[in-house]
């Protein structure tokens, strides 16, 4: 269908969103095509999860309106999907294609009916009505829905069909509200943080089951290979506005750079322009004699301009911690079970000091039982796993137990102004704000910070504390591109003697 | 480090630990994309497809 890329399948016209009267998307105008792929970006807290709800309709509360174009369909999956409790994996995944599922379920009481006893004309009606409903199966490819279903399922590393959503992680919940979604087939699929809590391989499926998705994909995510691989537009939102791009991750990488730079140019510029009118207006009357009130006027509006700041980049500092021997940590022949599952079976390595290791792999393939062990919170059931005696251990770990009710600063410092940080005594509050919180922000009560926020004050807890081996347990999760850019960047500065 | 990020351990991950389902765990010298390269090599086309993750039964 040649013409239907450029479409335009949903409008978004003058569209304003306002948390507590400030503006987190300012006057938004535009459209999107049928078939594009999108990537939003932006800091957290930069209105992407409220531009998804918007355009799902879930959020109604903001000023402006979008238009779907008729008849067509949106399909949302949320960061947190609430899915029904009282029912099963197979059930829900079943809502995705519930038209078949109902034509199923008619057909086979078509033929329950046949056994009963009917009058001729009763039976010719059976009869149309069977040959109708099949026809309508046919054509929806529905007598394979099973293995189809099956397939999704497997390919989304579902938990297994009989299992009740109630006892589902997060995690889980999002794989089986996913796999729901993509049998939809919605127009307009809009996709929060799609990758967070799916493994590497999952995410390379998803992704080129989206680069051939018919319709549109609109993605909020930090995941940059993601990007690269899927979008084909990037929607940036920055300080209230909305700026599409069309390209990939890496070409906006690029001309957001020069865009940068413009926008330094242009502040330093407005500084001259400023410098040369206080200038003027310092000047004797007799001085500024040929020049007119006109100059004033635009000095006042030259200060009058609202001077947005630019997000600041982050700094992470990572203390180094004492020297390492050459043993780190070494595992051999390490076999681990739960219950009658084998988790892990002759697993052999030894990590050099200086090593990072990315230790990847499907939810429940007993990536943390490993931690665990290392940290001896578990015993392997085979072989040993042995640290060096200069290894000391620092664990950031998924489960974030941060008192609610202290404030970040609180939480981070112990209260205390001034913390040691390996050999040096350093400012509290300065180290704090290295996790990009300000002096305002680290007021805030712990209990009331998103999910990047309270990952970020984990961040900061752990890595206080003077170790040179470090097990982090997902920690890009949430984060958003400044912060995992100034964590990568840290890596360099570590000492060579700590791995991660 | 646990990630699934596969921008951020290219970037900084000298070793890649897979669990690669069936019990099996690979130590590989490498970032994630040389893993990658090296698991496509080994699996061939069942590399792309993921499934659910099977673990050896101790009792059979």
């Amino acid at each position: 269908m040649s013409n239907e890329g450029n479409k335009v399948i949903y409008s978004m016209i003058g569209v304003s969103k306002f948390y507590n009267k400030k503006p987190v998307l300012k006057d938004i105008y535009l459209s999107y095509f049928y078939g594009a792929k999108i990537g939003v970006l932006g800091l957290n807290g930069s209105g992407k999860s409220s531009l998804l709800r918007i355009l799902a309709g879930v959020d109604k509360e903001f000023n402006g309106k979008t238009i779907l174009s008729e008849g067509h369909t949106v399909g949302y999956l949320e960061q947190e999907p609430q899915l029904d409790e009282t029912l099963t994996v197979r059930q829900i995944v079943e809502q995705g294609v519930q038209e078949t599922v109902d034509l199923l379920k008619e057909f086979e009481e078509i033929n329950m009916k046949f056994a009963e006893p009917m009058s001729d004309d009763e039976m010719a009606a059976l009869c149309d009505r069977q040959a109708q409903v099949q026809e309508k199966l046919d054509a929806q490819d529905a007598w394979d829905l099973d293995s189809r279903l099956e397939m999704a399922m497997d390919a989304l590393r579902c938990p297994p069909g009989e299992t009740l959503v109630s006892v589902l992680s997060g995690g889980e919940k999002r794989r089986v509200a996913l796999c729901r979604l993509l049998l939809q087939k919605p127009d307009i699929l809009l996709l929060d943080e799609p990758t967070n809590h799916l493994d590497a391989e999952t995410v390379g499926w998803l992704e080129q089951h989206l680069q051939r998705y018919a319709g549109t994909v609109i993605a909020v995510t930090h995941d940059r290979y993601f990007l690269d691989n899927v979008a084909g537009w990037i929607l940036e939102l920055d300080r209230g506005e909305g700026i599409p791009w069309k390209g990939n991750y890496s070409s906006w990488l690029e001309q957001k750079q020069e865009r940068l730079r413009q926008e330094e140019k242009a502040e330093s510029n407005r500084q001259k322009t400023l410098e040369r009118e206080l200038e003027w207006i310092r000047m004797s009357p007799k001085g500024r004699h040929a020049k007119g009130q006109a100059r004033i006027n635009a000095y006042e509006k030259l200060l009058g301009q609202e001077g947005e700041k630019q997000s600041r980049d982050l700094e992470l500092y990572i203390p180094p911690g004492p020297r390492l021997g050459n043993v780190v940590i070494e595992a051999k022949d390490v076999g681990k079970a739960y219950g009658d599952r084998l988790l892990v079976e002759n697993m052999t390595f030894n990590l050099p000091p200086g090593g990072i290791v990315g230790v990847i792999g499907p939810n429940g393939a007993g990536k943390t039982t490993l931690f665990r062990m290392i940290t001896g919170q578990e015993k392997p059931d085979a072989g040993t796993i042995r640290t060096g005696e200069t290894v000391k251990l620092a664990y950031v770990d998924q489960s974030r137990t941060l008192d609610p009710n202290k404030t970040i600063w609180e939480e981070v410092s112990g209260g205390q102004e001034q913390i040691q940080l390996g050999k040096q005594l350093v400012n509290s509050r300065g180290y704090v704000s290295r996790f990009n919180f300000s002096g305002s922000d680290q007021q805030k009560k712990v209990g009331s910070l998103s999910g990047g926020e309270r990952n970020r004050v984990h961040l900061a807890k752990m890595l206080r504390e003077e170790a040179n081996v470090i097990l982090l347990d997902e920690p890009t999760n949430d984060l958003d591109v400044n912060t995992m850019r100034a964590l990568e960047r840290r890596r360099w500065r570590i000492s060579a003697a700590a791995p991660w | 480090m646990i990630s699934h990020d596969r921008w951020f351990l290219d970037r900084i991950a000298t070793h890649m630990l897979a669990f690669e389902g069936d019990s099996k765990v690979t130590w590989f010298e490498g970032n994630y994309s040389e893993y990658e390269a090296d698991r496509k090599a080994r699996l061939g086309a069942a590399a792309d497809q993921p499934h659910r993750i099977k673990y050896r039964q101790l009792t059979r």
